[in-house]
């Protein structure tokens, strides 16, 4: 490679994209316009907040029985409004009074009681104002009586008690910082990282200027790099961009942050900052690489845009990760890229500065850059990704104008998946949270099974060919149960290796353990087993082996689309630590229903695969006796052996069944499309 | 000066199977020749010379241009070919003299060069005027002058055209005309493609017929009329056609 030439590439490319008004916009505009507004509006947002409580009356109710000294000292107070009810706690209920003050007599003890909500903001103000005036009245009491006997009230109070919060501002700042910050650093370097990447792949591809550079002597290689650098460069000055707003605006005290600059005071150091500009480096390379490497596999702009959806995804779900409280950065989340960065970011915001995990989290990001170019370079030699025939996404909003398909391109399918994520993000989080195991039976239903099923419907794909619906030979049927047991013990065994090397994975399997025990519900078994096995066996292999695999498999050889679908099946997954053993599920999921080309298969293995999971976490003598099954412990030489065996086993009848199949087929010289 | 030994390319449609676009081809074309490629659409024209352009590889076979080796040597061949075709697009956001200072500088040439030539091209083709407004700006006739440029820049021996003049007004196709006939002249060795009869008829030295892949004959106009025994290009390419049938 000729570095001379990669410079010139460079600097075309850069002059190119920087005249290019989208990708300036995106990288000048936003971070100008994005930080003033967003430490606008939270502080708006936080003052009015509590201002607009603390300046509203608390509507109460008194009894008749209180005594007028205490009834005066709450009259004169003017935070309070005083009605008469007849059912002061229902009203309370019905928010119509936030309180209620009554007397009693208990065990001889006079005892004031304020009737209050917790749940309601207001009713819990509202108890504090009442227990202050309480207060008064019972040092008004106190002062009386000592006096009587010439006591003075001080006599009392031996102390006071006064609290000091010892956190600095700048660590409470770097809290808030640290987790919102580094997600729109993140977010806002992707998007300046893609329109680039498009434009310089997938656009010269369309607009036919790849083919004129590659008649002009200059190497694949360098002229991919100059276009890495570039898109790099931007990602790079976009992040710069960001950072530099957000510092300004910040400390210029320019825009109006009211209530939140109580609570941060942004300490960043000269050389915390240089930190943070260093690591935007290692970041910059990874999305450029990872967009790039996309992109080369659209043929126009718009498929392009398509396929970076799911990466932008991908990329967007770690910084989650990093945002949730008690993950801190160490050696081997420093190996993983986003969520190193986005950890990364927070420390420093945070006033840390762990070197040695600065330079561990640039060298592998960088490291995955170059390998992620290397294979790119492999597919820009690929002639058929360079010049393959026109093929557009499927995508119209106007139903009338989609042709029927056997099955969805891969950029379709790949739209379909994202949408899922996106779908289950956002609604599926909120709803398994609330309704707990009814919530995950209604988004395996209604956010994974229904909106694929309407996907399907929409672009007019052959439910048949792209569900892979077809028939199994019998002995493939047994092969599949006994494949299904086997990948159990598969998936322990990587579980545990897991566990060994990342100890932390622990705390996230109990608390899924926890989402699956049902020792604490009244369920019954048959419900569980339709919740936990069979509704994830449909609703996920319809969407995985069924839509994903019959499109990936007819565009890209067959392995790579049984790999891929295996890896998404594990990014679906989400939990870093489920990823690996999900994978390897989804990868032997994959393979059956390619080669047996029926997803009953994947669907009996899903449902064996869950239901044994289901049937270990409620049955806790079984995992005492044996602690492996929950890659608690490691599992002994023999039963490792029977589980590979079970594999194996599994894999060979499944194969003699549709070699079965195919000679069964041939003998009937069967007439069906062999498409 | 060009030579191609059994030269073929087969493609992998995900969806047509395997498609044969172009089947064995050797031709041989001497210095200051202009030869002309001659085909329906889908004949496998623009195949063949991205070829020997070294854009695609071809699947069997192999060709010589200028004395080096189309698999053995492609960067000799990138700088000894002027490669231009309907779908050779220019950079709409850089300006005529930056393109051309942008392909000098990875042709090697030092800047000086770059400038005096680029100069000298913009006389000779009359585009000074345009010569620093981004392309995105300039009649459909000003760019072809730019590709124009940007293919002659490095003086290569050999020009490749793939239909240069398909989808031009009569104008521009004039100025293309122009130009392959001066080049001939000054002794560049031309390949070009066209499915325009009249046009083949009128600038070559030598035409290949190429049909479905493959050359049915390649010969002078005369000899190849003489042949078949007709006068139009036209009738005696579907004789051909029908022969090979
Ligand atoms: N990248 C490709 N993939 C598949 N088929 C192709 C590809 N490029 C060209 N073809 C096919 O090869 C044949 C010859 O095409 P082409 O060389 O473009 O012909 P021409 O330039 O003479 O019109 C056509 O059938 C075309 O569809
Ligand atoms: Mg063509």
């Amino acid at each position: 490679m000729n570095w001379k030439k990669v410079t010139i590439v460079y600097r075309k490319e850069i002059k190119d994209t920087l005249r290019d008004k989208r990708t300036v916009m995106m990288m000048i505009l936003v971070p100008i316009l994005l930080y003033p507004l967003l430490f606008t509006t939270m502080g708006q947002l936080m003052t009015t907040g509590t201002k607009k409580l603390e300046a509203q009356k608390s509507v109460i109710a008194l009894n008749d029985s209180l005594p007028d000294m205490l009834v005066g000292i709450i009259g004169s107070e003017d935070h309070f409004e005083i009605t008469f009810q007849d059912d002061p706690v229902e009203a309370i209920r019905e928010k119509s009074i936030q309180g209620y003050l009554t007397s009693r007599t208990k065990e001889d003890t006079l005892q004031y009681v304020v009737y209050f909500d917790a749940a309601i903001d207001k009713s819990r103000l509202c108890q504090e104002r009442l227990s202050d005036v309480l207060d008064i009245y019972r040092e008004e009491i106190q002062t009386e009586r000592l006096s009587k006997k010439s006591l003075d009230l001080s006599i009392l109070h031996p102390f006071e008690i006064d609290l000091e919060n010892i956190a600095p501002p700048s660590r409470m700042g770097g809290m808030f910082l640290g987790s919102i910050l580094p997600m729109l650093l993140i977010v806002t370097m992707v998007l300046g990282a893609m329109y680039p990447a498009i434009d310089l792949t997938a656009g010269e591809k369309e607009r036919g200027t790849l083919e004129t550079i590659l008649t002009i002597p200059v190497q694949r290689l360098e002229l991919l790099f100059g276009k890495f650098l570039t898109v790099t460069t931007t990602a790079f000055i976009t992040g710069l961009l960001n950072l530099a707003s957000m510092m300004l605006v910040y400390t210029s005290g320019m825009v109006q942050m009211g209530e939140i600059s109580k609570h941060l005071e942004f300490g960043i150091t000269p050389f915390g900052l240089l930190c943070l500009i260093f690591s935007l480096i290692p970041f910059a390379l990874f999305i450029s690489a990872a967009i790039i490497s996309v992109c080369l596999f659209a043929r126009s702009f718009k498929e392009a845009q398509n396929f970076v959806t799911p990466v932008y995804l991908l990329i967007m779900f770690p910084t989650f990760i990093a945002m949730m409280p008690g993950v801190e950065l160490n050696r081997s989340l420093a190996l993983i890229p986003v969520v190193n960065i986005s950890l990364l970011f927070r420390e420093i915001f945070l006033n840390n500065y762990p070197t040695e995990l600065i330079s561990l989290t640039f060298i592998s990001n960088a490291i995955i850059a170059v390998v992620f170019i290397v294979v790119v370079v492999k597919l820009f030699n690929a002639e058929s990704i360079l010049f393959g025939e026109g093929q557009s996404v499927q995508l119209s909003l106007n139903r009338s104008q989609i042709r029927p398909v056997p099955r969805l391109l891969p950029s379709s399918a790949l739209l379909v998946f994202a949408m899922v994520m996106l779908l289950l993000f956002y609604a599926g989080s909120y709803i398994q949270l609330r309704f707990g195991s009814w919530g995950i039976f209604a988004t395996e239903w209604g956010l994974i099974f229904i909106p694929v099923i309407l996907a399907l419907w929409f672009l007019k794909c052959n439910l048949k060919q792209s569900l892979n619906i077809g028939k199994v030979h019998a002995l493939s049927v047994l092969g599949t149960l006994f494949m299904g047991l086997g990948a159990f013990g598969a998936v322990t065994l990587v579980s545990r290796i897991q566990m060994e090397l990342f100890p932390e994975a622990m705390e996230v399997m109990k608390s899924l353990e926890k989402i699956l025990n049902m020792s604490d519900t009244s369920m019954h078994p048959a419900i569980g087993y339709l919740i936990f096995a069979f509704s994830p066996a449909v609703c996920e292999e319809v969407l995985f082996r069924g839509v994903l695999l019959s499109s990936f498999k007819k565009h890209i050889p067959a392995w790579m689309a049984v790999v891929l679908v295996g890896f998404l099946f594990g990014v679906f997954h989400v939990y870093l630590i489920r990823i690996l053993p999900t994978a390897l599920l989804g990868i032997l999921f994959a393979y059956i229903v390619y080669r047996t080309g029926s997803i009953w298969t994947s669907i009996l293995a899903h449902f064996v695969h869950n239901g044994l999971a289901f049937t270990l976490i409620n049955t806790p003598d079984l995992v005492e006796k044996f602690p492996w099954l929950t890659s608690e412990a490691w599992p002994t030489a023999p039963v490792i052996m029977l589980m590979t065996g079970l594999l194996v086993a599994g894999l060979v009848l499944i194969e003699l069944g549709c070699r079965m199949n195919e000679r069964i087929s041939a003998g009937n010289a069967s007439m069906e499309p062999i498409d | 000066m060009i030579e191609t030994q059994a030269i073929s390319k087969t493609f992998h449609d995900p969806k047509r199977g395997e498609i044969h676009a172009v089947r064995p081809v050797s031709i041989d074309i001497g210095q200051g020749e202009i030869f002309g490629l001659l085909g329906p659409n889908g004949a496998g024209k623009t195949t063949l010379l991205r070829m020997l352009a070294t854009v695609l590889t071809p699947t069997s076979g192999s060709a010589t241009i200028n004395g080096f080796n189309l698999l053995g040597d492609p960067e000799a061949i990138k700088k000894s070919i002027g490669f231009l075709s309907g779908n050779t697009r220019l950079y709409n956001r850089l300006t005529p003299r930056e393109i051309l200072s942008y392909f000098g500088a990875l042709h090697e040439m030092p800047p000086d060069q770059i400038r005096t030539r680029s100069d000298g091209i913009f006389q000779m083709l009359e585009m000074t005027e345009f010569a620093d407004r981004r392309i995105e700006k300039l009649s459909t006739g000003q760019t072809q002058k730019t590709s124009i440029a940007r293919t002659i820049l490095h003086d290569p021996p050999v020009y490749i055209l793939d239909e240069p003049t398909l989808g031009l007004d009569i104008l521009t196709s004039r100025t293309i005309i122009r130009f392959i006939r001066e080049s001939a002249q000054s002794g560049k060795t031309i390949l070009f493609s066209t499915h325009y009869m009249e046009e083949a008829e009128m600038l070559c030295d030598r035409i290949g017929l190429l049909h479905e892949g493959q050359i049915l004959d390649a010969d002078t106009i005369e000899n190849l009329r003489l042949k078949k025994n007709r006068t139009h290009l036209a009738d005696v390419f579907m004789a051909y056609i029908e022969e090979a049938a």
